[in-house]
């Protein structure tokens, strides 16, 4: 079975986070059983081949960047690839005249070392909150010598010269030799590829990588012209108010204004409720209890979300739905953002069923994962995935049915059907793609324990503690594209205001942004505001 | 107190003496880093990270940035010598030795109480006095063989081990004559330098036409062909439905499936004409097509052209295209109506060829190819990537040495020279600025010096030697490495570019001038921005 093939791009710390949660999530959900192949084309997001002694490998088809000194134990090269032994591998030089400077090895995570040691069973307990400091940490899957990429001029966490301004980034995209290096890398990809559908790209937007990502964008436009779906992602951890978070506002403008510009369709990713405003309070899940300011945990909810919306065009029921597809649905008349959100996990309460959740539902079926933004139900663009409830919990049989034959809902057969059903009726004005997969998804170790006590082993939710350690889950996540995003477009171009000159942070205008660019990256925001708002119902 | 403290309590700041101190001292620091790298005998270094990686390197640059030295002026230096590499391909190392070298030197005399700006003053006299020295040491050569090879050896003898060095010193040399046109500058890019992670690094050598890092990608295509016509184009034949037409728009699967057919009609059309093309052109020969396109080829069109015996190609990178015109003639075409013979390229032999998941695709035999490519080998990656960097350099110091149509004598030679001719300069120099033309004549020396040290011999010994010889013979004598003794660069073939030793003459001392007169740092980080 043919795939259409997707590249991944992971640029920045947190976005690695992210992605790295979203390629376990992947693995965990790989089926090895023959029998019963995933409903998942994996085909989508990994790539098959072959190294030197004729192993077969399955690896992501990915292109993860970083700063120094955030890889640890992790080789650059990825330790796939073994490179073949050669006994006189210094050659070059005379090896008296070989001076070695060793830098001690750094400490792996327990996790890591269990996973190494036994690709078995990992029944060990891990503390994987305390353990974490980067995310090789909790790294499951091997890469691609190609993957990693280290972006040699900055080091990470580093006060004295931060990558913390947008220009910086793309200032190291300009430097011919990098890019060409890193353009080769895309091109091997892509030169792979039967018939590419196009690209995710994840990206920091608040510092040095929002640059550098939105000048990998614009390449990737011009040089290949598929469909381009990007999330740029904020961190969403407290922070106290200073002139950082102006330095991070105005590095998200640009990113969006460039991203916005270039790629097909943008959502942008944020576990916290504003994203840039000092008094931000994270999102809410009724059944999830997260810490903010763990990267660790924060990323696992947005890479979920990720996986989920993305099943769209990665299943194995419609080959023919495209990347190209979603995009086209959503962005029309320069809505070009469009709020991601979910729903973990998918309240399916113990013993009942889904016809009886969907009468009982009220408040907001979905959580917004979108910084400064609630989605509505009503005027949306949407493309909603559901995995995990299945048919027998549709409705009762019908010698068995009572009271839910008298709802209009029990004429549907099937999820598909009834969940169209419910979002038609509920969601006024809305035109609503809707995917259903039968598969949970499954639980494994290295996610966060963040299910709260009241949730079975199978996702179910009961109204009293049961203190099950949950295995699999029924998840929704959406892509929605309606009013919710005028204010957060207003929201962030309210904040991009507060520095009114672009002369006070002057690392901005020593890397060349000017202020005439930066006025215009302001009005932008207010015409995306603008393309929003619907006067006309 | 310095006016800073007044205006922000919290800045960081050093005077005066203290300021000069910090520069000084930095200067130093890294000048001991990098010294034992200097020449044929200096030591490289094996940088690896925890993770095992491995970065073999005597490049300035790198050195600084992995080994996380994080001192201002240190990085100023360094920058110096980036941009020494960015110019002219060689002589980071010299850069930063000289830099160092001078500032010491000013130590001496600014500790006896003299004022830096005299002695900045004498320095610039000097410098313009070095490159007279420089210009009246120039050696005329001709673009031959014979004159290109010593300078070409003598980079990359600093770069990688002798018996290495005079192999890639042949493909270099051969590469830039092959692709030189007329008296056009040469353009390095036409060199393709390719790596293939196999054998060994002596096994690499030069193709005269290009080699690509990927293949066809049918099981039916031929693997090889000769006496082939090679089409090159950037046409996209890969069907892409258009973002246009959302999903919400059908109503059935058919009405899609249509409107799927009727575009894909449009990519088999364009397939269509080159297999049109082909049949005009081969059919009844015993010659061969090969498309090579910028763009995709999807599994259908591959099918159409592998049903023709046609080779292709896809997504080159962008750069072949113009290399693929220049190696086997012919046009890169935008669009395949009209196609004519004259707008093929040839090739004698076209042939793949397998490595683990890597495909290699060879074009050879071109009639006339102005474009060649390296073909690079190693075991392993961190020996590609310095093979890469030597050949690199060694490129380069060719192109130089064409450009200058001049090299100058190396192993020391001139900075003996230069020194000499200085001393005498000096007697001509009225008051104190005198003596900055001292401190500068005693900084050159530091090249012989640590060429000599790094061989093993005694330093003083040396300068002395070179100095009773040179005046001996009335011309400049180098360092015979090996002996320890005076030679005459031009009999051993030792010989340096002009413009290398140009711009580190003048970039030196532009940069120690500054750092000289530097008379306060300050560092008034605004403590709200970290977090």
């Amino acid at each position: 079975m043919t795939a259409r093939e997707i590249l991944s791009f992971q640029f920045g710390h947190y976005s690695n986070f992210i992605g790295t949660h979203w390629w376990n999530i992947q693995e965990s959900n790989f089926s090895y059983d023959q029998d019963h192949p995933s409903d998942i084309n994996h085909d989508v997001l990994y790539r098959q081949g072959e190294t030197q002694r004729k192993e077969v490998t399955f690896t992501p088809r990915l292109l993860a960047v970083d700063l120094k000194g955030t890889l640890g134990y992790l080789s650059e090269q990825g330790n796939l690839y073994e490179e073949c032994d050669s006994e006189e591998s210094n050659s070059l030089w005379e090896n008296k005249d070989l001076e070695v400077v060793t830098e001690p090895a750094p400490a792996k995570s327990p996790f890591i070392q269990s996973l190494e040691a036994n690709a078995g069973e990992s029944a060990r307990k891990f503390d994987l909150e305390s353990e974490v400091n980067s995310w090789v940490d909790y790294l499951v899957p091997r890469f691609h010598p190609r993957t990693i990429n280290i972006l040699k001029q900055y080091k990470h966490a580093c006060t004295s010269q931060p990558f913390d301004i947008f220009n910086y980034g793309l200032n190291i995209w300009k430097n011919a030799q990098y890019s060409e290096d890193f353009c080769d890398k895309i091109r091997s990809y892509v030169e792979e590829c039967d018939m590419m559908q196009g690209f995710h790209v994840i990206l920091d937007s608040t510092d040095g990588f929002a640059g550098f990502g939105a000048a990998c964008i614009q390449y990737l436009r011009d040089e290949y012209g598929k469909s381009i779906l990007s999330f740029p992602a904020i961190d969403g951890k407290s922070s106290e108010p200073s002139a950082a978070n102006l330095i991070k506002v105005v590095n998200t403008a640009l990113c969006w204004q460039s991203i916005g510009e270039h790629s097909s369709l943008f959502s942008p990713l944020c576990a916290g409720t504003s994203g840039w405003l000092p008094s931000d309070v994270p999102r809410e899940f009724a059944n999830l209890t997260y810490n903010r300011d763990l990267k660790y945990h924060s990323s696992a909810l947005l890479a979920t979300a990720l996986d989920t919306v993305t099943l769209r065009y990665r299943n194995k029921a419609y080959p023919a739905s495209a990347l190209s597809d979603l995009c086209a649905d959503l962005n029309k008349l320069g809505r070009k953002a469009a709020a991601i959100s979910l729903s973990l996990p998918f309240p399916m309460t113990v013993k009942r069923d889904l016809i009886d959740i969907l009468d009982d539902f009220d408040g907001s079926p979905w959580t917004s994962l979108t910084p400064s933004c609630e989605i509505t139900t009503d005027k949306n663009m949407q493309s909603i995935v559901l995995r995990g409830v299945l048919e027998e919990r549709l409705k009762r049989p019908l010698h068995d049915a009572r009271k839910q034959m008298a709802k209009p809902a029990y004429r549907c057969s099937t999820v598909h059907e009834m969940m169209t059903m419910y979002l038609a009726y509920s969601c006024h004005a809305s035109a609503t793609h809707l995917t259903v997969i039968n598969e949970p998804l499954k639980i494994k170790n290295p996610f966060p324990k963040i299910f709260n006590n009241n949730v079975h082993a199978n996702g179910d939710i009961a109204a009293w503690p049961v203190g099950e350690d949950v295995k699999s889950v029924p998840v929704m996540a959406g892509l929605h594209s309606g009013e919710g995003l005028s204010k957060m477009f207003s929201s962030l171009h309210d904040q991009a205001m507060k520095v009114k000159s672009i002369k006070k942070f002057h690392a901005f205008q020593d890397s060349g942004l000017e202020q005439d660019e930066y006025a215009e990256c302001l009005n932008y925001l207010l015409d995306c505001k603008e393309a929003y708002e619907d006067h006309y119902v | 107190m310095a006016a800073i403290s007044l205006l922000n309590p919290k800045a960081e700041f050093a005077r005066a003496a203290q300021a000069l101190a910090v520069n000084i001292s930095a200067a130093k620091g890294i000048q001991d880093v990098m010294k034992t790298n200097l020449g044929p005998k200096g030591t490289m270094k094996m940088l690896v990270s925890g993770a095992g990686d491995i970065k073999i390197t005597k490049d300035g640059n790198v050195l600084l940035h992995e080994m996380q030295i994080q001192h201002p002026t240190a990085s100023l230096i360094a920058r110096a010598s980036t941009a020494q590499d960015d110019m002219t391909g060689d002589g980071t190392t010299s850069t930063v030795l000289v830099i160092g070298e001078l500032l010491k030197q000013a130590d001496l005399y600014i500790s006896e109480g003299l004022h830096p700006r005299v002695l900045t003053e004498g320095f610039d006299l000097a410098r313009a006095k070095t490159i007279e020295v420089l210009d009246s040491l120039k050696i005329p050569i001709e673009p031959t063989k014979e004159g290109l090879l010593d300078v070409a050896k003598t980079s990359l003898r600093t770069k990688v081990h002798p018996s290495l060095a005079d192999k890639l010193t042949d493909v270099c040399v051969e590469a830039i004559l092959t692709i030189k046109q007329g008296d056009q500058q040469i353009d390095l890019h036409m060199v393709e330098l390719m790596e293939m992670q196999h054998r060994t690094a002596a096994d690499t050598s030069l193709i005269r036409g290009i080699v690509m890092d990927h293949g066809s990608r049918h099981p039916d295509m031929p693997k090889r062909l000769e006496n082939a016509y090679i089409l090159t184009c950037n046409v996209s034949l890969e069907y892409e439905k258009s973002e246009v037409n959302s999903g919400f728009f059908y109503k059935t699967a058919e009405e899609r499936e249509k409107l799927v057919a009727a575009e894909r009609e449009f990519i088999d059309n364009r397939v269509k004409k080159i297999i049109e093309l082909k049949k005009k052109l081969c059919d009844g020969t015993d010659k061969s097509f090969v498309v090579i396109n910028q763009k995709g080829i999807d599994p259908p069109s591959l099918d159409m052209l592998a049903k023709e015996n046609i080779m292709g190609l896809r997504r080159a990178k962008r750069r072949n295209m113009e290399r693929l015109a220049l190696a086997c003639g012919g046009v890169a075409m935008n669009s395949v109506d009209d196609l004519q013979e004259e707008h093929l390229g040839w090739a004698g032999l076209v042939y793949e060829h397998v490595l683990g998941e890597t495909k290699y695709t060879f074009v050879e035999d071109c009639k006339k190819p102005n474009s060649v490519t390296i073909l690079l080998k190693g075991p392993n990656k961190y020996t590609l990537v310095q093979l890469k960097d030597a050949v690199r350099d060694g490129l380069r110091a060719i192109k130089n040495a064409i450009d200058d149509r001049a090299v100058v004598p190396g192993a020391g030679a001139f900075e003996v020279a230069a020194s000499q001719a200085l001393q005498r300069f000096k007697e001509e120099v009225k008051g104190k600025l005198r003596l900055g033309v001292q401190a500068y004549a005693e900084a050159l020396l530091i090249i012989p010096k640590t060429l000599a040290i790094n061989s093993g011999f005694d330093s003083q010994d040396t300068i002395v030697k070179l100095f009773e010889e040179s005046t001996a013979l009335g011309e400049a004598v180098g360092l015979d490495l090996s002996s320890g003794e005076a030679l005459k660069p031009a009999d051993a073939g030792i010989f340096d570019n002009y413009v290398v030793k140009k711009q580190i003459i003048n970039s030196c001392t532009v940069i120690a001038s500054n750092l000289l007169l530097v008379d306060e740092i300050m560092r008034a980080g605004m403590s709200s921005l970290k977090g």
